[in-house]
């Protein structure tokens, strides 16, 4: 009687500490399952706002002028160019691709050679080409993803 | 020793009611899991489809109206129907779907105004 006793108490402590074990594997496996998902998503979002967000500045910067220059020449240290008239304020916005970033930079109209490395620094991408896809057209691919600007578009 | 009779059960059922109570949370943890990441390629979805749907509209708008151009990917796919020329307007609805499904992300109406310029 005495070792029924003693038998059933130590079952009964290996099936406590079993379950305990089982629960406390599953709340190791929920959290792990959280963190994989949370993490995948503020990645996922974090990615998209890299693309995305480029892509939208040059958009609405570029809608925002009647007129825009393409420029290719080695005046510009034969980097392609964007090149925005600011009639109204005399000021001339060149945008390109230098140096892993997409970068903008304002010139009076008297400065006469850009400084390429003076440009600020907006987005880090990897790559950013312009191309006049249509009469008042133009596309911006930037990381392979393109986006269209209705812009008159000439070329210096 | 009739006392100490009754301690493992308690423990036994204080474990059970436990993990009952952490399961029935697991599971509502768990789906919302799966839902953030449903939220999550939704919103993935439609803003890729807000930038091709924005394209179209920019080439229709660079064609006066003339130019309809589809883009298709991301595993996107869009649809574009001329509505119509009100008042010399041509009036285009831009539909971008997505393919696994066929369920309609977004929905753009564009039209173009037709500007009569004087030449000085």
């Amino acid at each position: 009687m005495r070792k029924g006793n003693f038998d059933s108490g130590a079952f009964g402590f290996v099936l406590n500490l079993a379950l305990f074990t089982v629960f406390a594997l599953c709340l190791m496996l929920v959290l792990l399952v959280g963190a994989a998902a949370f993490e995948e998503i503020s990645q996922e979002s974090q990615k998209r706002f890299d693309e995305r967000t480029p892509l939208l500045y040059m958009a609405n910067r570029l809608s925002a002028f009647e007129q825009v220059q393409i420029i290719d020449s080695d005046a510009f240290g034969g980097i392609t160019a964007l090149k925005i008239v600011d009639n109204d304020n005399f000021i001339d916005i060149y945008i390109y691709f230098c140096g892993s970033y997409i970068r903008e930079y304002y010139c009076l109209g008297f400065d006469a050679v850009p400084q390429l490395e003076m440009g600020m620094e907006l987005f880090p991408v990897q790559s950013m080409a312009f191309e006049q896809a249509g009469q008042s057209l133009i596309r911006v691919t930037i990381n392979g993803k393109e986006v269209y600007a209705n812009v008159e578009v000439c070329y210096e | 020793m009739s006392d100490n009779k009754p301690a493992p059960n308690l423990l036994f059922l204080e474990l059970i009611i436990v993990i009952a109570v952490f399961s029935f949370a697991a599971a509502i943890c768990v789906s919302m899991f799966v839902q953030a990441r449903s939220d999550s390629a939704q919103s993935r979805d439609l803003t890729n489809a807000v930038i091709m749907a924005q394209n179209a509209a920019e080439i229709f708008k660079a064609g006066g109206g003339q130019t309809l151009q589809e883009f298709n990917e991301n595993g996107l796919a869009m649809q574009i129907q001329e509505s119509g020329h009100a008042a010399n307007t041509p009036t285009a609805t831009i539909q971008v779907y997505r393919e696994s499904d066929n369920e309609l992300i977004y929905q753009l109406t564009v039209a173009v105004a037709r500007e009569e310029r004087t030449h000085e």
